[in-house]
């Protein structure tokens, strides 16, 4: 294509080394313009360019940003670019909608691969673990310190928090438990039969259900149920800068709106799990008697040889680690938001997936010590 | 109804529950010109302003905008109409997960058909506007209050609507900035003939840009006209505003 190339269209043309505009170059039609030139440009080979406007009356910010794209399109081909026969205020526009300094947004720094992760690498370990490390101390101090004095604790907050963190929690628990326990018995009870132990599935389920399943699922439900409100809660309370307010009304944030929390989870927790432990056992039980011959009676019976003290207390032991783990993680998340409203659902997920993968590992370091 | 106002609002009264917020409110917005609505906290200023959004609903032969009653729009009909006005929200109300280039881009990407590479250009030029290009690939998040006010202002405008709504665009800016941004508004009125609505109580902005002064009290308009006459007024809070204002 060369320089004397024409193209044509309703309101642009290209001929004798000039693009010809007429009536109106907005943004319904500035987009087949800036296609038509992108077309023309590589092939035009004069050292001067004329765009006329005499014939323009009507122009937007799309039609003068293309304007000013076309212009610096020939620059860079080292062509010398003048405008003719604009009117006043399309002159004015022209000025007006032009884009000034560099022509690009300062772009972001690239770096390279190393030290990205390095850099990943510090910020995990100095805002994730040291993070961590320092909220559980201050929680865990406030806690501490505001056994002593209540001052600044809220009327009923601790009750409202037990209620909302363990009570309401009670009907999802008992009824996931028994299913649990029932399944757990179901598939192991054609195993068991084939080796003629069928008394041994109530061994099974109690040893199951309290030391392991009752403390794990009971965590697992509350860090879904809870854990995921408190990131909430507080991750709006940060966005919303209501704990800046706290603070600068003499208050401190984590004691008076954590302790509560870990309070009524401390509380709750151990008395979740062993309505877990319970009604496992009970699913189990009915298992058993369905499919196994093995009476409510028989089951009772047998219950004493399998449980241990130390299975109990175990489990308990457990639950209130699980507890405190689920509203530190939500309390942690919850502080570290970003980016605010959409920061907020994203520390909802991470404190209820960190909750619950700090569940696991706990469970297996506390299982490690007690066996 | 065809008339050659922008904005027409006919008796218009509005009741939350037993509180009256609106008492038959009327009043007219010409074309190019920069009406600023004015009033004490709970005088009905945001109401109007939502009423005229139709994010409110309006009582028929009430509210009318571009000439057309805005309580018997289509779904299309209303698309058209938002795609004719820009908003100017109070605190930005920018997309928190978008980046600032990516918000203001945003309409131009769903209702245009111009090049990528058109648009980042136009967004930036808008964002270069109001001396925000180097905050372009930074999220709302990132942003200091001024900055949100200019990248919402940029966002607001990035389609050239010959009707702009702007909800306390001052409130928070510092003098410089808001004076830029006075002379940005007075360059939109003047180029491109943009009319303006304004709600506002920052009286140096009021008289560097105001044309038109509409003062609620309580739900109702106690006066309706051009600046100069509002500094003269003799109605009493009308007096107050522009006397404590002006400092005199």
């Amino acid at each position: 294509m060369t320089s004397t190339s024409t193209l044509k269209t309703e309101q642009f043309s290209f001929s004798n080394n000039t693009f010809y505009l007429k009536d109106a170059l907005k943004m319904t039609n500035t987009g087949h313009f800036v296609k038509a030139y992108s077309r023309i440009v590589p092939g035009i080979t004069a050292e001067e360019i004329t765009i006329d406007l005499s014939r323009l009356e009507q122009i937007d910010s799309a039609g003068t940003t293309a304007i000013h794209h076309l212009t610096r399109m020939l620059a860079r081909k080292n062509i010398h670019v003048s405008i003719t026969g604009a009117s006043q205020s399309i002159e004015e526009k022209l000025n007006l909608f032009a884009l000034t300094g560099e022509e690009q947004a300062r772009p972001k720094p690239t770096e390279s691969w190393l030290f990205t992760i390095g850099e990943n690498a510090l910020v995990l370990a100095k805002t994730y673990i040291w993070g961590f490390v320092v909220l559980m101390a201050d929680v865990f101090y406030w806690s501490f310190a505001d056994l002593f004095n209540g001052q600044q604790r809220r009327k009923g907050e601790f009750v409202h928090q037990a209620v909302s963190i363990g009570v309401n929690a009670v009907p999802i628990v008992i009824g996931l438990s028994f299913i649990i326990g029932l399944v757990l018995a179901l598939q192991s009870a054609a195993q068991l039969r084939s080796f003629g132990a069928n008394i041994f599935i109530v061994d099974l389920i109690v040893i199951a259900m309290m030391g392991e399943m009752g403390p794990l699922i009971t965590a697992i439900l509350v860090a879904g149920r809870s854990g995921s409100a408190i990131a909430a809660e507080i991750a709006t309370m940060k966005v919303t800068s209501e704990t800046d307010a706290l603070q600068t009304m003499g208050l401190n944030p984590i004691r008076f709106v954590v302790v509560p929390k870990l309070y009524g989870s401390l509380l709750t927790m151990p008395f979740l799990t062993i309505l877990a432990n319970v009604f496992g056992i009970l699913g189990g039980m009915l298992a058993a008697y369905l499919y196994l011959d093995i009476s409510p009676e028989i089951f009772f019976n047998r219950m004493p040889d399998a449980l241990y003290q130390k299975d109990i207390m175990t489990g308990i032991i457990k639950s209130l680690v699980f507890g405190a783990i689920v509203v530190l993680t939500g309390t942690f998340f919850g502080s570290n938001v970003e980016n605010g409203a959409e920061g907020v659902g994203k520390a909802t997920t991470k404190s209820v997936v960190a909750a619950i993968a700090m569940v696991i590992v706990a469970d297996m370091v506390l299982g490690l010590i007690f066996y | 109804m065809e008339t050659n106002n922008i904005i027409e609002v006919k008796n218009l009264s509005v009741a939350f529950e037993e509180h009256e917020v609106l008492t038959d409110v009327s009043f007219t917005v010409k074309p190019g010109e920069i009406t600023v609505i004015l009033g004490g906290s709970g005088s009905g200023k945001t109401t109007i302003l939502k009423h005229l959004l139709n994010l409110y609903p309006s009582p028929n032969n009430t509210t009318y905008v571009f000439n057309k009653d805005v309580a018997g729009l289509s779904e299309e009909e209303q698309t058209e109409c938002y795609l004719n006005m820009g908003v100017f929200y109070q605190n930005g109300a920018l997309i928190n997960s978008l980046t600032v280039i990516e918000n203001v881009a945003l309409p131009l990407e769903q209702h245009t058909n111009l090049p990528d590479n058109l648009i980042k250009e136009m967004a930036l030029m808008k964002l270069g506007l109001v001396n925000l290009k180097d905050a372009a690939h930074l999220y709302p998040a990132q942003l200091s209050g001024g900055m949100l006010k200019r990248a919402a202002l940029a966002r607001a405008i990035i389609m050239d609507p010959p009707l702009l709504f702007c909800d306390e665009p001052g409130a928070g800016l510092d003098p410089v900035s808001l004076a830029s941004l006075d002379q940005l508004i007075l360059d939109l009125k003047r180029q491109l003939g943009m009319t303006i609505v304004m709600v506002t109580h920052e009286v140096s902005s009021i008289l560097r840009v105001a044309d038109k002064i509409i003062f609620l009290q309580e739900g109702k308009i106690i006066f309706e006209g051009p600046k100069k006459e509002a500094l003269q007024s003799n109605i009493e809070a009308v007096q107050e505003f522009f006397g404590k204002g002006t400092g005199n």
